[in-house]
């Protein structure tokens, strides 16, 4: 019997040896093309924040991923993009009203240094110039719009991780 | 530098002015985290908390940025030990940030105050008396 955090999926390939999630039977993982409305605006999201002329930011240490964690960027400076919420709201017939949410996640190695006030003054600058970057944006996938949703300062579990890490969420308004 | 670290340092420098009673300006501090480590209580903590923005016209966003400031002594877990005291202090610091206005910060355009526990218990059992409230800065930017 299977055990409660078992998926399974009936007449599907064979299970993995690593994980319990069924592999589909291809030789090799499919990989999507990067044309989702997803991928369009956190592609154009890392174009904007590449040129916002922080030398920590460049298109090698600016990566999108699966989830906000410390791999493969490098502790000496980076931003993570990764999914976020997603709304959907009716509008007519052949069109919605779509937000698309990006997490975009700023971090550097800290040490755990809670009173570096030189870490702190560029965790806080590096948080307003994304701020005023990023917001009321109409060149991001096919979005009209951008509006920000700002998280914590400084998110206390990945300070005890060794990060100083400060989070903002795009909300990229389409109508598709 | 950021608008958001100058409110922060304001903050800082405006309740060093107050010359409270047992406090050194060296314990009057910014940091990343309300957190007591390396630095003599009683202490003040200054630290960034959040930053909603809102935008107001075509030109200029709101942003309130929302500074946390925690008042940490030594409690012991003492039910009355100390507690006059550190309701003053408290009040002295609000009313300052209330009838300041951070004026050093020339986009701020005003200062609302939002209270936190005055005697937060989790601090209380690890024999802290710590208070707590966030000073919301409100600033005008263009955007």
């Amino acid at each position: 019997m299977a055990g409660a955090n078992d998926i399974i999926a009936y007449g599907f390939g064979s299970w993995s040896t690593v994980a319990k999630l069924p592999t589909l039977g291809f030789s090799a993982a499919a990989v999507p093309a990067a044309t989702s409305e997803w991928h369009q605006c956190a592609e154009d999201i890392k174009t904007l924040i590449a040129a916002m002329g922080v030398d920590e930011w460049t298109t090698d240490t600016i990566n999108i991923q699966k989830q906000p964690w410390d791999r493969p960027t490098q502790p000496t400076g980076g931003v993570i993009l990764s999914p976020a919420i997603e709304k959907r709201l009716p509008m007519t017939n052949k069109k919605d009203e779509t937000q698309f949410g990006i997490l975009v996640s700023a971090l550097i190695g800290s040490n755990q240094d809670v009173s570096d006030a030189t870490e702190l003054s560029q965790l806080l600058t590096w948080r307003q110039t994304l701020r005023d970057g990023l917001l009321k944006q109409t060149t991001v996938g096919n979005s009209y719009d951008t509006e920000l949703r700002m998280g914590r300062v400084v998110i206390d579990g990945a300070f005890r991780g060794m990060f100083d890490v400060t989070q903002l969420v795009v909300l990229c308004k389409a109508r598709i | 530098m950021s608008v958001f670290h100058d409110c922060l340092t304001g903050i800082e420098t405006l309740i060093e002015g107050l010359s409270l009673t047992g406090f050194a300006d060296a314990n009057i501090i910014v940091q990343k985290l309300p957190w007591v480590r390396g630095i003599d209580i009683p202490c003040v903590i200054i630290s960034p908390i959040d930053d909603p923005v809102r935008r107001v016209n075509n030109q200029q966003n709101e942003i309130g940025y929302g500074c946390h400031v925690v008042i940490v002594t030594a409690g012991n877990q003492s039910q009355t030990a100390g507690f006059d005291d550190f309701s003053d202090w408290r009040e002295q610091i609000e009313e300052e940030l209330r009838s300041d206005k951070l004026s050093a910060v020339s986009s701020i355009i005003n200062i609302t105050i939002e209270p936190s526990g005055l005697i937060l218990s989790d601090a209380f059992r690890k024999q802290y008396d710590a208070s707590a409230f966030v000073a919301r800065c409100f600033s005008r930017e263009s955007g």
